[in-house]
């Protein structure tokens, strides 16, 4: 079985890799990892105060609606579609993360910019690319400039 | 009744509930436990006459009688009494058994020493027990010091319980109207909006409950704002669209009685008018199948099988729209669905969402997409055509609108108002983004 690291800004695009991971595996099953970094806190009051759950709050409706959707889609392949915030983006936590869970590849969609989309998110791919680990480029769609869900369709060709 | 009288009336209850409370407690334990040391007082007297009377020798007789007269200071309406307890029931109907009750003798035979009170005349009695034989004695005392005492702290609580209220009740008064005050302000506001000035709103401000109640108020202008707006739309669009057939089939009517006509000119100008009716048919149609999806009465919820849905929609958009390249994608789609509704009326909403992309996508190819999540099934129709423009989009569900450039193409503005309807019936939801000359796509979400 094998164990993906998906990263995400938290945009319907950034999971569009999941198509390409499940048809890859032609029948075998797999887990991925969905990822979202962000900046653990510096200040005494921020550590004793940080609230784990609150920016799954903040997570969009779309968002959670997508991962589900991906998740019916690609079962019985795909065993296991999590996502978690990551609270730290240095090398040694990535790869403590990693190891644990055993991830044996990293797929990121090639070409997009991956923003911080909450105000404490913080980059991952300058990190994750010191970590020895497999990164597997997936080709972006064109992504229409209007559509939402749209951007998640395997292979839509929209043009510009 | 007014709520600024009921909260004051209920403050001051509650605190003159508290009050009276506290005032018969301090009065009770006043009148029961404050005076203890009057019936010690009573009992060495008594005690004191004992020895007076009773004592061997006749010195210590006159010494304790000295003693008494001297340094025991009499007390208002003192008196002694002294008993020999066999004769005790010649005493029964006389004054003082009345007032000392049967109680007090049967407790002073018992422990040799008993304490009561009538009111404010208290008694102590003892037994003594001479060599000629047991005797009782009782020394009674009004004790007027309890007597004032207890009539000052009845007067006092009694005034102060009085002024309490008067106090209470105008503090209550304003408490309540301080309290009900941003309510008030918030009816005087609202009294000032009017139809014509639907735009005004409430200020905000702060984070309390009233707050909470004007933002709620704005909404609801808001809604109301955009519903009246609506409203206003419907009418000029409809007449606009009604009026459009009617002036051409009259217009064409008129031209062709002007004068005596060729059969072929009849013919033609009878086409024209068939042609303007049709369109009026097809508008009144549409306005029909409007009314009937807000209706609210009896919702079909039969099993619709998804599959078939897709495909006889596709076949209405074919039908209407042969050269339209739908693509039917099902990248998001998983195993078979259980959605319950209406096959027909989704079918209606559906394909009129279908219509609506070819008939807006300039010849170029829409996709058609379907999904599922844990709670929807989802329809998202992407097409390349013209777009809304943005300020648009908020309006393209009220009936008879038509985005401005939209215009050129024939369309009456009723397909994606019937559609929401249909959609709103059975609890779905219908959203549209769009980029003008890009695209659009609408997401129909139908619970499953």
């Amino acid at each position: 079985m094998k164990n993906i690291l998906l990263p995400t800004d938290l945009t319907l695009a950034s999971l569009y890799p999941v198509h390409e991971i499940c048809r890859s595996q032609k029948g075998e099953p797999c887990n991925i990892f969905v990822v979202h970094t962000l900046n653990m806190p510096t200040g005494i009051a921020d550590l004793l105060f940080i609230q784990q759950r609150k920016p799954y709050n903040m997570l969009s409706e779309q968002f959670s609606e997508a991962l589900e959707m991906l998740r019916r889609k690609y079962t019985p392949t795909l065993q296991l579609l999590s996502f978690e915030f990551l609270w730290s983006n240095t090398r040694h936590y990535l790869r403590h993360y990693m190891e644990s869970r055993n991830i044996g590849s990293v797929y990121l969609l090639e070409d997009h910019p991956y923003r911080h989309r909450l105000p404490q998110s913080t980059p991952l791919l300058p990190v994750l690319q010191k970590c020895n680990i497999p990164i597997i480029n997936v080709e972006k769609p064109h992504t229409p400039e209007f559509g939402t869900l749209t951007t998640l369709l395997y292979k839509t060709k929209m043009p510009a | 009744m007014k709520i600024q009288l009921k909260i004051t009336l209920l403050f001051t209850g509650l605190c003159l509930a508290v009050i009276i409370l506290l005032s018969t407690a301090v009065w009770y334990f006043a009148n029961e436990k404050a005076f203890e040391d009057f019936y010690t007082r009573l009992e060495l007297r008594a005690v004191v006459a004992s020895r007076a009377n009773f004592d061997a020798s006749d010195q210590n007789q006159q010494v304790y009688e000295t003693l008494r007269r001297q340094h025991l200071q009499r007390l208002p309406e003192e008196e002694e009494y002294i008993i020999r307890t066999d004769t005790l029931d010649r005493i029964r109907n006389t004054p003082l058994y009345e007032d000392v009750g049967p109680r007090f003798f049967d407790e002073v035979r018992q422990k040799g020493k008993a304490a009561g009170r009538r009111r404010f005349q208290f008694y102590a009695g003892i037994i003594h027990k001479a060599p000629q034989g047991e005797y009782l004695i009782i020394i009674t005392a009004v004790h007027s010091y309890a007597q004032h005492f207890l009539s000052d702290l009845k007067n006092i609580l009694t005034t102060g319980g009085a002024i309490s209220a008067i106090v209470l009740l105008s503090i209550g008064l304003l408490f309540s109207r301080q309290v009900l005050s941003p309510i008030r302000n918030i009816a005087r506001r609202v009294n000032t909006i009017s139809v014509t000035s639907l735009h005004q709103r409430l200020e905000i401000k702060g984070k309390d409950e009233v707050t909470v109640l004007a933002a709620t108020f704005n909404d609801m202008l808001s809604r109301l704002e955009t519903a009246f707006e609506t409203q206003n739309n419907f009418v000029s669009n409809a007449s606009h669209e009604l009026n459009t057939p009617l002036t051409a089939i009259i217009g064409e009517a008129d031209l062709a009685l002007t004068r005596q006509r060729s059969p072929e000119e009849y013919q033609s100008a009878l086409a024209v008018i068939m042609a303007e009716a049709e369109k009026l048919r097809s508008i009144t149609r549409g306005l029909l199948e409007l009314a009937q999806s807000s209706f609210r009465g009896n919702l079909v919820y039969e099993p619709v099988d998804v599959d078939e849905l897709v495909y006889n929609s596709l076949g209405v958009a074919h039908n209407v729209y042969p050269r339209c390249e739908i693509r039917l994608d099902k990248s998001l789609h998983s195993q078979h669905l259980p959605l319950y509704g209406n096959s027909q009326l989704f079918e209606l909403a559906i394909s009129n969402i279908l219509l609506n992309a070819c008939k807006y996508s300039s010849g170029k190819p829409i996709t058609f997409a379907i999904a599922a999540s844990s709670a929807n099934i989802i329809f998202i129709v992407t097409d390349q055509g013209i777009g809304i423009p943005e300020n648009q989009i908020k309006h393209v569900f009220d009936p008879f609108f038509r985005a401005s450039n939209a215009q050129k193409t024939l369309g009456y503005g009723i397909g994606l108002p019937l559609a929401q309807n249909i959609i709103r019936l059975y609890k779905g939801s219908i959203t549209i983004s769009s980029k003008e000359n890009i695209g659009t796509e609408v997401i129909v979400k139908l619970p499953l």
